[in-house]
């Protein structure tokens, strides 16, 4: 059955300003406490909860899913997950659990969902940085492919025969997947 | 099987993604990328991040839609003290301090003897003298009415970290089973009337088929409910009323905790403290007890 909270999602997909307040008023809250408790200010949990939430997005819209718990408990899971990481990344130090962690979660799914959100964000991040260690032009044609266009309409525009691009494709994306390897936190991810 | 090192796995990747390989080269190398984990790894790595960056790309202007959104609710969240604080002292806040003040003055005029004969002279100084005790005294309030919001907004913001309304019973079947359904589905308002309407209906019955928990969790998720929606008062007096309706140790506990919780929320912070000590001292409150102990740290502090 559909949660109620699946609403949520809806406004998260359709940046419905309202909704997203209501959702905020009912977990920034225990966000905030968790993140000015392990290393963190206001503003980290402020940042946290948009990454939180970028990655529930993408989630969605690559394999869309059902919610089986109140959307704040997987938004705080989300989180707590991705500041647990960062501070690892940092400081490589522990984390305290506050005591307000009172959200029960049904089944598992809820977990390896929210799991999986947290490390879709940090292969996110990951490819990101390196992306931008990339030249220029080797960005500029894995972009213009990747927002959509076709090959053989990325090498009219670059004024580049299609072969070309389509082997510079492939050379930049080992480009890119070299740089991703050779950053510490690839053997951390699971792809 | 001669195994690939990853420059080698890379040269052929870049022709294997390329559509340059016969179909059996193709084969070939995707039986040697499977026979190791790194190189497994690797073809994941590409597969996985052509794929994500094509989400990315692809909705670039609905995320950016909205995380211009986010950062305008930003205000609403990070800097709500000074919200919490405008909306706190509005007008009725100082027109009591204008009427203690003013009240101050006025007792000070009946007890300060005045000369019998005054000139227009002596009366005009005189109220100047008055304005300037109206400033001199409106500073210390100021100061106090600062301390005053301080605290305020320390309690509003120790009560939302932790303020979580509880979850219903592991059975939840049986005359409040309705309510129990709103009650999770977070409909407050109708949990509520849930709970009236299966009240009234054990009396219509003639009898009070309530059992002792039930009767307990009547009042005490009504309490929580009111207390989410914002009826603080009313909130209190069921709490207290499910302290002792209570049928186990455990279930005085919760009740002790949240009714604690209620008193923080109207400020009532020594009653919320005392509450809380009585809570410690119960043998079977369980976690409660901690929660209790770590509440009443900060609230001594």
């Amino acid at each position: 059955m559909e949660h109620p909270d699946s609403k949520y999602i809806n406004a998260l997909l359709t940046n419905d300003e309202i909704l997203l307040k209501e959702i905020y008023q009912k977990c920034f809250g225990k966000i905030r406490y968790f993140v000015v408790n392990n290393q963190g200010t206001d503003d980290d949990a402020w940042d946290l909860l948009q990454e939180a939430m970028l990655s529930i997005f993408y989630r969605i819209k690559r394999q869309p899913f059902m919610l089986t718990c109140p959307f704040d408990a997987f938004i705080y899971i989300v989180c707590r997950n991705l500041w647990i990481k960062e501070l690892r990344k940092k400081h490589n130090r522990g984390v305290t659990t506050g005591m307000d962690e009172g959200y029960s979660f049904k089944g598992e799914d809820d977990l390896a969902r929210a799991e999986e959100c947290a490390m879709q964000q940090d292969r996110r991040k990951l490819f990101v940085e390196k992306l931008n260690e990339l030249e220029e032009g080797c960005r500029k044609l894995l972009q213009q492919n990747w927002s959509g266009l076709k090959l053989d309409e990325v090498a009219a525009m670059l004024k580049i025969s299609y072969a070309y691009a389509r082997k510079r494709k492939s050379e930049c994306m080992a480009k890119l997947v070299m740089l991703m390897k050779k950053s510490p936190q690839y053997e951390q991810l699971k792809w | 099987m001669v195994k690939m090192n990853t420059e080698e796995w890379f040269d052929k990747a870049i022709a294997y993604f390329n559509g340059m390989m016969t179909t059996e080269q193709a084969q070939l190398f995707e039986k040697e990328t499977a026979a190791s984990e790194e190189l497994s790894k690797l073809m994941q790595t590409w597969k996985t991040t052509d794929e994500e960056a094509a989400l990315y790309e692809k909705n670039r202007q609905e995320t950016e839609a909205f995380i211009y959104t986010h950062q305008k609710l930003k205000s609403d969240f990070v800097n709500d003290d000074v919200k919490v604080k405008k909306l706190k002292y509005s007008p009725w806040r100082w027109v009591a301090i204008a009427a203690a003040v003013t009240g101050i003055i006025m007792l000070m005029k009946i007890f300060t003897p005045s000369p019998d004969k005054s000139s227009f002279a002596d009366e005009h100084k005189k109220k100047l003298d008055t304005t300037h005790k109206i400033v001199a005294v409106d500073s210390p309030v100021a100061t106090i009415d600062t301390q005053l919001k301080k605290r305020d907004i320390q309690l509003r913001t120790l009560y939302a970290q932790v303020f979580r309304p509880d979850e219903v019973p592991e059975d939840p079947n049986g005359p409040l089973d309705n309510a129990f359904f709103y009650y999770a589905s977070k409909q407050y308002k109708k949990a509520i009337t849930a709970i009236d309407s299966a009240g009234s209906k054990t009396l219509t019955r003639g009898s009070d088929s309530f059992t002792p928990i039930t009767k307990f969790y009547a009042a005490y998720y009504k309490a929580l409910s009111l207390l989410t929606l914002g009826n603080d008062s009313g909130a209190v007096k069921l709490l207290a009323q499910s302290v002792s309706l209570a049928p186990s140790a455990f279930l005085k506990a919760k009740a002790q905790w949240y009714l604690a919780l209620a008193y923080l929320k109207q400020e009532n912070v020594q009653t919320a403290i005392e509450t809380l000590g009585i809570l410690i001292k119960n043998p079977y409150a369980g976690g409660y007890k901690q929660k209790a102990e770590k509440l009443l740290s900060e609230l001594n502090k």
